[in-house]
């Protein structure tokens, strides 16, 4: 089990700060959480990066991941 | 990567392949370029800082006989709000044409009305004159507490706050509010013995680029219109062009010229899709160039910001809770670095409770731009100043206070993720050994410190290695280069070709020649276009071995390669990268490889700054005489660049630690536009910049590194404040430090 920590603005979806997926990519993981929290697909998470065991993923999409990867979403940075 | 791994090219301090031509002048940067039959573009500005436009009349322009072509907002195609990349600072698209030309409504002085094409600068100068407007001026908003008062003029009256737990109803000038927690802050407070309190602010300040804004447009129907831009990313330049005037990719080609700075400043358009318009309705190549009152006036400077922060610690030094809530002046549309700000506070410490809380907020300013490690340096400011003052109060060692609560690999980050293997600590014990820190401190002088991180970003970068029959090459990059970048990658390149770097010719390409590039910026470009140089050398590497492989008949695993040589394994043979070179013709014809990468990994990078100033207790002006920056590299590619990068983020950050800031008059109307009143630090202001290189390397990279650009800004303020603070005997809240703000502090002290 993939364990996924919430910021703040993505706990307003979740009522929660963290939730265990069984999700070893992207995309099920998406899916998966979206399932449990409907008010999520109203959230800007497809916009965010994933941050997969510390590593920050700008374009997460194509990711896999460990069973027992700790992952967060956060805001993507670009150039400055 | 391996730490005991020995390089022969990387870390050496190898003469720069575009040195020659910027010393000489032969380097051609945006003001330099000229096509046949060009003709002048010049911008109308508004004279009000916040004013309807109930009229605008350009048919006495477009009647001048000098004039060829005059440009609205409504030779703008309609367009939605849809998000876009500009640096850290993200833009929407919406927003972004009713910057580059006003729509029914100016929002800054100097904000763009319209834009004239005639024959001669003269010519459009004077037609700009003949342009009719009429205003209904509105009260404008200039100070975060005039923007977010209630009753406050509202800038936008679509605009309702995002990122509230309750959705907004009524229109405000906070755009959005963000909110960070880590474990129980209150209960943290609880656990303190000591808490130190304060509000810090910092003001509007530009990246202080050398060149202004420059372009060049050819609109042309039946092949790629030409942009050449003065930018840190002409792919990101083709994008903004294309959106905003619904032009297919491929119907248009930037070039990027040399650039003379930008600092994340060249990240976004002003001018070329305004000189596309006038192109295309003029059938000439226009050109377009700001003058330095128009820099300072209509292009993105870095956010004003308040900050109220609060750190408790127990009386050993040990952290028990921080807490922030910033504002930051996102100029006239949203979207300041007010994100980056409250992720990058506190990322220096390793505390359990943390909570941070921003707010985007907009006003009759320029809309801001990304400035090295977009936010952070305001935030962090008020972190390291509370940070000090609370060492002050523990009779504690400020770096000791730091390696205490230093934060180190496993750290939970307040923005979520656990950090990889950093720096800091190895930051803090070299600044403490530092002949600087060991040294005493002068009569009359004060001594400040202050840590600083950026995460450092990856991403797009496509590049080609053409090698020729002789063995020299060109490595085909997308990258501007702002810092030197072309150097390191012929360093890189020829590291893994063991050749020397000199037979490699590092080329900018524009936007036909190779896929798309990200922006140069966010420290990414020696790390991301890095990487994609190396998986391209390595992709001609294997071509090397396949090529010997063939002349010798043998299997390519039978082939090894070292220091530019290939070897036969199965018998005595070898040939050098050159030798197979010219024997290409016979194996398949010429060489060449390439790579398309999104690199993940960036390494966040840590720094820490020590400055002595002496303060003049009768003007209040401030020397700095003493400043060493040391920094996190992972690996120094280039030695000289990364000083350099060192160097250039402690001046510019001791600048607007001192000096610069915008000075606005009550109806918005900037007051100090040019170099003359607008004080930028000389050399013959500073001592020489000292620097302590760090190497803790980035295991994502096959070399070790990490971005080392955008760090460098961020301790300066915090580091020169406190050193005044030291001084003067005063806390400093505010900056700059600027004689006046000095004086007034040493006369009102207790």
């Amino acid at each position: 089990m993939a364990i996924v920590r919430f910021s703040s603005d993505l706990a307003r979806y979740t009522g929660t700060a963290e939730v265990e997926v069984e999700a070893l990519n992207y995309r099920s993981l998406i899916d998966e959480l979206i399932n449990v929290f409907p008010d999520l697909a109203n959230s800007e998470i497809r916009e965010l990066a994933l941050a997969l065991d510390g590593e920050l993923i700008q374009e997460p999409l194509l990711i896999e991941f460990p069973e027992s990867a700790e992952l967060h979403f956060v805001p993507r940075l670009a150039a400055g | 990567m391996s730490e005991a791994r020995q390089f022969q090219h990387i870390g050496q301090r190898t003469i720069r392949p575009d040195g020659f031509d910027k010393v000489t002048g032969r380097a051609n940067y945006g003001a330099d370029f000229s096509l046949p039959g060009m003709v002048w573009g010049k911008i109308l500005r508004s004279p009000y800082a916040h004013a309807k436009i109930t009229k605008l009349d350009i048919s006495k322009a477009e009647a001048h006989p000098g004039v060829l072509a005059v440009a609205t907002h409504q030779d703008l195609p309609s367009v939605n709000a849809e998000a876009f990349a500009a640096g850290e600072t993200a833009m929407d698209v919406l927003d972004l044409a009713r910057n580059v030309l006003a729509d029914q409504k100016v929002l800054y002085h100097g904000h763009a009305i319209a834009a004239v094409a005639a024959k001669t600068e003269a010519a459009a100068e004077a037609a700009l004159d003949l342009i009719e407007i009429e205003y209904e001026v509105l009260t404008p908003v200039v100070t975060l507490d005039a923007a977010i008062a209630a009753g406050a003029p509202v800038l936008h009256e679509d605009m309702l706050t995002q990122g509230l737990d309750q959705p907004a109803t009524e229109p405000s000038n906070i755009a959005s509010r963000m909110e960070l927690k880590k474990g129980d802050v209150e209960a943290g407070f609880k656990e303190a013995d000591i808490i130190v309190e304060r509000v810090y602010e910092t003001p509007t300040v530009h990246q202080g680029y050398i060149e202004p804004h420059a372009t060049v447009v050819r609109y042309d129907d039946k092949a790629p219109s030409l942009v050449w831009a003065s930018t840190q990313g002409h792919f990101d330049v083709r994008a903004a062009v294309s959106k905003l005037l619904k032009m297919k990719l491929g119907q248009i080609k930037v070039i990027a010229s040399e650039i003379g700075g930008g600092f994340g400043g060249k990240t976004t358009v002003y001018l070329e899709p305004v000189a596309m318009i006038l192109s295309k309705k003029s059938g000439r190549p226009v050109k377009m160039v700001m003058s330095r009152e128009e820099v300072f006036r209509a292009s993105g400077p870095a956010s004003a910001s308040r900050s109220k922060v609060r750190i408790g610690a127990k009386q050993n030094g040990e952290l028990v809770a921080m807490e922030a809530s910033l504002h930051f002046e996102a100029g006239a549309f949203k979207g300041s670095p007010m994100g980056p700000g409250c992720m990058t506070i506190f990322t220096p410490y390793d505390v359990p409770n943390m909570y941070v809380e921003g707010f985007d907020v907009v006003l009759n300013k320029p809309k801001v731009a990304a400035y090295r490690a977009p936010g952070a340096p305001q935030a962090e400011f008020a972190a390291e100043m509370a940070m000090n003052e609370l060492a002050n109060k523990l009779d504690m060692d400020p770096i000791e206070l730091r390696l205490k609560n230093a934060a180190k690999e496993g750290t939970q980050t307040i923005y979520g993720p656990k950090l990889k293997q950093v720096g800091l600590i190895e930051c803090l014990e070299a600044a403490k050994q530092s002949p600087h820190y060991q040294s005493a401190i002068g009569d009359g002088c004060g001594r400040g410190l202050a840590a600083g991180f950026w995460f450092n970003i990856g991403g797009q970068s496509s590049v080609t290695l053409n090698l020729n029959p002789d063995g020299t090459g060109t490595i085909i990059e997308g990258s501007p280069d702002i810092g030197g970048s072309r150097a390191s990658m012929q360093m890189m390149a020829a590291e893994v070709l063991g050749i020397e770097p000199s037979r490699l010719n590092p080329l900018v390409a524009d936007t036909e020649t190779l896929p798309y590039n990200q922006t140069t910026g966010g420290s990414r470009t020696t790390f991301a276009t890095g990487m994609a140089v190396i998986e391209a050398a390595e992709d001609v590497v294997s071509q090397l071995k396949e090529r010997a492989a063939a002349l010798w008949n043998v299997t390519t695993e039978q082939v090894d390669y070292k220091n530019g040589v290939a070897l036969n394994l199965a018998g005595d043979d070898q040939m050098t990268l050159a030798e197979i070179c010219a024997a290409a013709e016979k194996t398949g014809g010429q060489i060449s490889g390439r790579a398309n990468v999104n690199a993940r990994g960036a390494g966040p990078s840590f720094a820490v700054h020590l400055c002595d100033v002496k303060v003049d207790q009768e003007t209040g002006k401030t020397d700095v005489v003493r400043y060493t920056a040391i920094q996190d590299a992972g690996k120094a590619i280039h030695p000289s660049y990364v000083e350099g990068q060192y160097q250039g983020g402690a001046v510019q950050g001791i600048g607007w630690a001192l000096n610069e800031e915008y000075v606005y008059s009550d109806d918005g109307v900037m007051e100090n536009a040019g170099f003359l009143d607008y004080r930028i630090p000389l050399a013959s202001d500073l001592p020489e910049i000292e620097t302590i290189i760090v190497e803790v390397p980035n295991a994502f990279h096959p070399f070790g590194v990490r971005g080392v650009g955008e760090t460098g800004i961020v301790p300066p303020l915090g580091a020169v404040a406190s050193a005044v603070s030291d001084a003067i005997d005063t806390p400093v809240t505010k900056i700059p430090c600027s004689p006046p703000h000095v004086l007034s502090m040493i006369l009102n002290r207790d």
